[in-house]
């Protein structure tokens, strides 16, 4: 074991969250990639 | 500097993500002298020993309506692992328990060697994503993990018992009570926390930034 537990709720979170593929018991999530898709999309409707 | 990371090898973003930060701790200088130790997340501890399963049933869980998304994200992951120079064929996958990679992965780290340790990982890695076979077969991984360095005998030891088990249930113990519910999850200097597979310019801009701080506070 590490000498030294995390207090998390200390920790000082670095970065974009949401632009990161994530991985949990539910899944793996790609944050970015469904935004990168609803751009697309936007951009294509708007470029009618 | 001490960075410390939770991950699976079931986890794409934890391969990627992980390489991320290693590059970028090459990047400046600071790789060959700062512990990255690897923490055990089993993304799901309750994963079959063998499947017939394919990696997009596993990735849907089942339901065929979210296989047309799964397939797009599917292919998302590995242009990011190409893009990355991470060898990656992800619709060979066959998703199997990772606990014995996991156990075989502390054997390494008990070595005392973090470039063993390190090779055991990424060799684990590509068994998962790019060789088509099953991590939790025992002879695939000791082929995998004797190719790489560690010792036959001691690698049928731990397959063959329960040894370094605890040692990732204390991993994940530690993840569930900081409150850390997905990977990969970095911490650094057990100050800053960097979750999931961010670009790698967020890596090496965090620990840019640690660094600077760190040779502040030690003038």
């Amino acid at each position: 074991m590490d000498k030294e537990k995390i207090n998390f709720s200390s920790l000082e979170s670095v970065g974009n969250q949401a632009d990161a593929g994530i991985c949990g018991p539910d899944g793996c999530s790609i944050e970015d990639h469904r935004r990168q898709v609803a751009k697309n999309k936007k951009k294509a409707e708007d470029d009618k | 500097m001490e960075i410390r990371y939770w991950s699976d090898i079931a986890c794409p973003f934890c391969y990627i993500g992980s390489n991320r930060m290693k590059r970028a701790m090459k990047e400046i200088g600071i790789y060959d002298e700062t512990p990255l130790k690897f923490k055990s997340f089993e993304l799901d501890p309750h994963a079959p020993q063998k499947t017939t399963e394919s990696y997009i049933n596993h990735f849907t869980r089942g339901n065929k309506a979210l296989e047309p998304q799964a397939k797009q994200q599917m292919a998302y992951i590995q242009s990011m692992a190409k893009g990355d120079g991470l060898p990656m064929d992800i619709n060979s996958v066959v998703p199997t328990n990772t606990g014995d990679a996991h156990r075989l992965i502390k054997l390494a780290e008990s070595k005392g060697d973090p470039e063993l340790t390190e090779k055991v990982i990424k060799r684990f890695y590509q068994v998962y994503f790019n060789d088509g076979e099953s991590i939790a077969d025992h002879d695939v991984l000791t082929n995998a993990a004797v190719e790489v360095g560690l010792d036959k005998d001691d690698v049928e030891k731990v397959l063959n018992s329960n040894e370094y088990h605890q040692d990732v249930v204390n991993d994940e113990s530690e993840a569930h009570q900081s409150g850390i519910q997905a990977a990969p999850f970095f911490v650094i200097n057990n100050k800053y926390a960097i979750s999931g597979a961010q670009p790698y310019e967020v890596f090496l801009k965090a620990l840019k930034q640690i660094q600077t701080e760190e040779s502040k506070e030690n003038a």
